[in-house]
């Protein structure tokens, strides 16, 4: 079973490993930790220059010893990386640096995703294989690219958690340790997707900013009454002139 | 209907031991609802001057000289958190209105406050310029009928009016109409480019 803390923490240390060979970028991390809940599966894909960085900086090289089932091998550009990770049918491919992120649907691939020594090629079974026939990637980074690869994402009908009411559909994480973070998060997670139900019956807009370690809010500017009781209950705190934020 | 006998359960003898059907003897309404950007109102003379007593807003509402069964529904809905006093009027604001078409308290009461019908239309929106332009805005400009053409009506707040008909938008609708509303406000005094990126971004989640 795949547990959805260790999807976060391979995206996370993705990120890590990025940030630490001087490619930081935040915006990418920020913005895959968006969908984070609807991952199901996660691969990390690490090239020549990585492991060589990893020969010098002892530290990181132990998380990834660690962590060694969840990455893979990338042959062909030695300077890229990749994370491959899986939300509903599709498989979605995000290069560090300038590489991309390619988009795949179930049995678009000709890749292996779980095989021990991936590809960055475009022939087929590289995991760039897709841009044979569409020409570019699926999502470029270039300035401005959040709001267009949400637009891409929504046209795929893959929407940011807690905006998606089949999101109640997916197994919620658990963790049966009652002093882990994660059982919190998951907690909050179930209020905000029961705040977001409410709200959205009502007509009344909500925002999630816990992404980026806010709150999720819903703007519902009265501290009394049904509504405001319910999201009481569900731990909501209330801020005058605003609405009701948890986090 | 719920909110007569939660007032009849009352300990205070509010209604002077009014019974059930003296209650229900009252006209139906006496007033048409006005709407506004935030939301409906049901204005009276002196309305504050009761709403400021204790009880006096039942009281007022469920006397037969004044009163009617939409007045003492609203009153009761002030008394439950749900309506509000604006001067001399009864305010429910949009989310109320959802919220009343949700509860199972109230579903059956909601035909005294004289609302529209809730239809459910495919929204159409216009933009002006590119996300990259200060001056770029995004407006409602309509809907599309089920022959697929443009059609425009008027609107306030949640409610459209196309010659003799008027409706309720849905609540997703509303929530997309209250977007472009804020769109609108935050182009007035000036917004950057990563700020209207946020904004088309949400108008993308449309109903």
């Amino acid at each position: 079973m795949v547990l959805g803390w260790v999807n976060e923490a391979n995206l996370r240390l993705f990120f890590q490993l990025l940030k630490q060979r001087g490619v930081a970028d935040k915006n990418r991390l920020d913005f895959w930790l968006k969908y984070i809940n609807q991952v199901s599966w996660t691969k990390l894909v690490l090239g020549d220059d990585t492991h060589k960085y990893f020969s010098h900086n002892k530290e990181m090289a132990k998380i990834f010893e660690n962590e060694k089932e969840s990455f893979s091998r990338l042959n062909g550009e030695s300077s890229l990386d990749a994370f491959i990770m899986k939300i509903g049918n599709y498989l979605i491919v995000e290069f560090s640096t300038e590489g991309g992120c390619y988009i795949y649907k179930d049995g678009e691939n000709s890749f292996n995703p779980e095989a021990n020594i991936l590809s960055a090629s475009t022939s087929h079974g590289g995991l760039k294989e897709k841009r044979k026939w569409t020409g570019s990637p699926d999502i470029v980074h270039k300035p401005g690219w959040q709001s267009r690869a949400e637009s891409k994402l929504l046209g795929l009908s893959i929407f940011p958690d807690f905006d998606n009411n089949v999101q109640n559909l997916i197994q919620p994480k658990f963790i049966n340790d009652f002093s882990s973070p994660s059982l919190e998060v998951n907690i909050i997670e179930k209020a905000c997707k029961d705040a977001e139900k409410l709200a959205r019956s009502c007509g009344i807009r909500t925002e999630n900013l816990l992404y980026k370690h806010g709150s999720y809010w819903v703007y519902f500017d009265r501290e009394t009454g049904p509504v405001a009781n319910k999201l009481k209950e569900l731990g909501f705190i209330f801020k005058a002139g605003k609405g009701w934020w948890l986090k | 209907m719920n909110w007569i006998a939660k007032l009849l359960r009352r300990d205070d003898n509010i209604l002077n031991a009014k019974s059930e059907s003296e209650i229900l003897s009252l006209p139906e309404s006496n007033i048409s609802p006005t709407f506004c950007n935030e939301g409906v109102l049901y204005s009276f003379p002196d309305l504050i001057k009761f709403a400021q007593s204790p009880n006096g807003l039942l009281e007022w509402a469920a006397n037969p000289q004044y009163g009617s069964l939409c007045t003492l529904y609203l009153a009761q809905l002030v008394e439950e958190g749900i309506a509000q006093i604006s001067e001399n009027s009864f305010l429910l604001v949009w989310s109320d209105i959802y919220y009343l078409h949700t509860s199972e308290d109230h579903i059956d009461s909601i035909y005294l406050l004289g609302l529209p019908k809730i239809k459910k239309s495919i929204l159409s929106l216009v933009e002006k310029g590119t996300l990259s332009d200060s001056n770029f805005t995004i407006s409602l400009n309509g809907y599309i009928d089920p022959q697929g053409r443009l059609v425009n009506a008027n609107k306030m707040g949640a409610i459209f009016t196309k010659g003799n008909e008027s409706w309720l938008a849905s609540a997703a609708e509303w929530m997309l109409i209250s977007r472009i509303m804020d769109f609108e406000i935050a182009s007035s005094v000036g917004t950057s480019q990563t700020d209207r990126e946020v904004h088309w971004v949400e108008l993308g989640k449309r109903p």
